[in-house]
């Protein structure tokens, strides 16, 4: 399509059906029974864009040096952030990373105790408050920990927060808050060397074999 | 009323791919004894009944790195030489065991098999097996299911919807440039099923998906017909998709167990055994004169393999396919007990039984497995049970029952935990760190051309092989740990160079260039499927 600027005073010489036939070209969608100041703007605003002189892309240096290939992957990115996986129902896998500066600050200082995962249970995504939290110490230099779930729990986060001997904190980084699987119904009456009733459709289909395995997997684990 | 049991064949394989033979002869070897072993004796297989006029249906899923390896012309050429060099061996196996009638037969027998691999691969298929698959998919003998680009195991980016739309979407481009066919269904990788991966799919127009038992009958609402019917995903009302949805069929819980579990038929001693080769055995420098193997090599598989599982018991091949046909008979009879049952229990509707069959155990794992394929097949084309294609048994979607599925895999202790565990956990952080930066630059450098849009396609191929579940489950296993580990870091500090390059405007082109011919999977990758939808 030939882009031409568009001024006010021509388009407000167009039809309405003209206006929009111009702006299916530019790409503008138009939803039914739109106002036509609203499409003339629409347009002069892309129009203006399409105005725009392209911004120059830097050349790129073709003759960097080949990375050497012995290089091993680094063990820090230089930032603070904290990370959650949820490993199975019952366990989750947490990683963080700590900037130098981060780290600095907290191991220099004489007031430092000790770093810890806060874990933290919510009832929903929205909720700023946790309905249960408990603390596990780390070392410095960890970067990873297995978290035990508790059943029943709804929502996880977990922050990586230092505590100084003032009994002053400092909540260093903050995980996403995760989503964890509702136990299943049926799980709650599996208990072992209790025989648990299922439709026969559901026993064919090895719902006995699985709870059985479960249980031998997990145990309490699931338990509400 | 017809029954219905649907054979799921899954065939996936690591991209390992190296011009160095010799280095890499163990890695190498990986492929070509799957080559030899399970694609060629399936495609074989399926010639015969379309000459005997035999109908057969099946899924199979082809991931894309093994289409990209089994299309790669070095690959092919690779191949050839590595069979040409088990017929040289053979030969002198052959002269070897003049005197052992029993051996001699067997030696005769992988050399003949050797020779025929040859011909079926160079002068009847014209090294061309992807075009065996998609023939048999046209005539709808097969029904082929897309997967992930590189296999990667979506739970573990589950909050990343910007991945896995890209593993999807390279996954259905792979499929349609392979086969030349948009595919109905799509084969989660080690099944793994992570909420939120139903809308993905169903915005490519994916029909149906395949997950282990635990995420439906662990599902809030319990499935009326158990495993014997496919279910439909509840799907976000707030999205125009909910006027569609997604089936999901659920494996049969003991298929697995049957073939491969700990008392599984494969392990019989008549069958052969996989892990007795000659060339473990014999001394090392007659395997240089036989030219199977260069000095300075390490010792590879000959696949010349003349005993059996039992103790020091010379392989019966007469035996071992008799016992092919009792066990192909069992394990129908056992599916067709369940369906059976599964009848009396539902009315008018037709139950269908979904058998997931990892391709490994079709050939490599389990010698005897194709032909006890071929067997099941014929077992099942001679009763009142039929063969089915998944999307066939499915009709109409809306008459499915709305669960909620319950995450869960076919791996580990059944959620994947093999993938993420203290051997291989160190790599997650790498992956999902490159994962944010990979969308970040897609959405920095939209508009890029020339020099910078090389650097970011390398950059998303080596995120994706990175992304692999190949790597972390090699390592838990214990299969080349080192090798999974060196070659993930490689992807990773590619991915890194890449990264640093884009901020520092500097690239090595000579780098640039030997990586790009290096690993040619997808060459038509486009960046920017990483790019967040807006």
């Amino acid at each position: 399509m030939e882009q031409k600027i568009l001024n006010l005073a021509y388009l407000e010489t167009l039809s309405s059906a003209d206006l929009i036939a111009l702006a299916d070209d530019y790409g503008i969608d138009i939803p039914d029974n739109l106002n036509r100041r609203f499409i003339i703007g629409e347009l002069l605003e892309v129009s203006q864009e399409f105005a725009q002189p392209a911004p120059k892309a830097a050349i790129m240096n073709e003759n960097g040096e080949v990375p050497s290939s012995s290089a091993e992957l680094p063990s820090s990115f230089n930032e603070t952030e904290i990370s959650v996986i949820l490993r199975n129902p019952a366990w989750a896998f947490v990683y963080w990373d700590i900037s130098v500066e981060g780290l600095k600050k907290i191991s220099e200082s004489s007031r430092f105790r000790n770093l810890v995962l806060r874990v933290s249970y919510f009832e929903s995504e929205e909720s700023s408050n946790p309905v249960e939290y408990y603390d596990l110490q780390v070392a410095l230099s960890d970067r990873a920990q297995y978290v035990l779930l508790e059943a029943g729990r709804k929502f996880l986060r977990v922050d990586l927060v230092a505590f100084f001997t003032d009994g002053s904190c400092d909540s260093l980084t903050i995980s996403k808050k995760i989503t964890l699987p509702k136990t299943p119904a049926i799980l709650a009456k599996a208990f072992p060397g209790q025989e648990v009733e299922v439709p026969e459709i559901l026993e064919v289909s090895g719902m006995k074999h699985l709870l059985k395995s479960h249980y031998e997997k997990y145990r309490q684990s699931f338990e509400e | 009323m017809a029954k219905n049991l649907i054979l799921t064949i899954v065939g996936h394989q690591g991209y390992i791919r190296h011009e160095n033979e010799k280095d890499y002869a163990l890695q190498n070897d990986i492929l070509f004894g799957a080559i030899s072993q399970t694609y060629l004796p399936l495609v074989n297989m399926f010639h015969r009944f379309e000459n005997e006029g035999l109908d057969f249906k099946l899924a199979l899923v082809l991931s894309p790195s093994l289409c990209s390896l089994l299309d790669d012309e070095l690959i092919k050429s690779q191949y050839i030489r590595w069979l040409e060099k088990r017929i040289s061996f053979g030969e002198k196996e052959v002269v070897r065991l003049a005197s052992d009638k029993e051996l001699l037969k067997n030696a005769e027998s992988c050399l003949a098999k050797a020779k025929k691999d040859l011909s079926d691969f160079t002068q009847v298929y014209s090294q061309n097996l992807i075009k065996e698959f998609a023939y048999f998919a046209g005539k709808g003998n097969l029904e082929l299911l897309a997967t992930c680009g590189t296999y990667a195991f979506l739970p573990h980016f589950g909050d990343m919807t910007e991945i896995l739309n890209a593993q999807v979407e390279v996954g259905l481009y792979s499929h349609r440039h392979y086969f030349g066919m948009n595919p109905e269904g799509f084969y989660l990788p080690f099944m793994g099923y992570t909420p939120g991966i139903e809308q993905v799919l169903r915005s490519y127009g994916i029909k149906y998906s395949i997950v282990d038992i635990r995420s439906v009958l662990f599902s809030e609402t319990v499935p009326e017909y158990g495993i014997f019917a496919p279910v439909r995903c509840n799907l976000d009302d707030s999205t125009s998709l909910s006027k569609s949805s997604l089936a999901l069929f659920c494996q049969d819980f003991d298929t697995p167990d049957d073939i491969a579990g700990d008392n599984c038929f494969s392990s019989n001693p008549v069958y052969k055994n996989q892990s007795k080769d000659a060339a473990f055995d014999l001394p090392f420098q007659s395997l240089v004169d036989s030219a199977l193997i260069e000095e300075g090599m390490p010792r590879i598989p000959s696949y010349f393999r003349y005993w059996n599982n039992s103790e020091n018991g010379i392989y019966d091949s007469n035996q071992a396919e008799l016992q092919a046909q009792k066990d192909a008979e069992s394990f129908f009879a056992a599916k067709k007990a369940k369906l059976d049952a599964a009848e009396k229990c539902m009315g008018e509707k037709a139950p269908s039984l979904l058998c997931v069959i990892d391709a490994k155990t079709l050939g490599q794992d389990w010698a005897e497995g194709c032909i006890w394929l071929e067997k099941l097949i014929r077992a099942a084309s001679a009763s009142d049970v039929s063969l089915s294609e998944p999307a066939a048994v499915i009709g109409n979607i809306f008459s499915l029952q709305k669960i909620t599925p319950y995450p869960g895999a076919a791996q580990g202790n059944s959620y994947g935990e093999d993938l993420l565990d203290s051997s291989n956990d160190w790599m997650i952080r790498y992956t999902r760190k490159m994962s944010e930066r990979m969308i970040d630059l897609s959405d920095r450098f939209p508009n890029e051309t020339g020099l910078k849009v090389r650097l970011l396609n390398l950059g998303a191929k080596e995120l994706m092989l990175a992304q692999s579940g190949e790597w972390s489950m090699m390592i838990h296993n214990g299969d080349f740990p080192e090798y999974a580990a060196q070659r993930f870091k490689e992807a990773i500090k590619a991915f890194i160079i890449v990264f640093d390059a884009l901020g520092s405007n500097t690239v090595s082109t000579e780098w640039l260039t030997n990586l790009e011919k290096e690993h040619l999977i997808f060459p038509w990758m486009n960046f920017r499927i990483f790019s967040p939808k807006k």
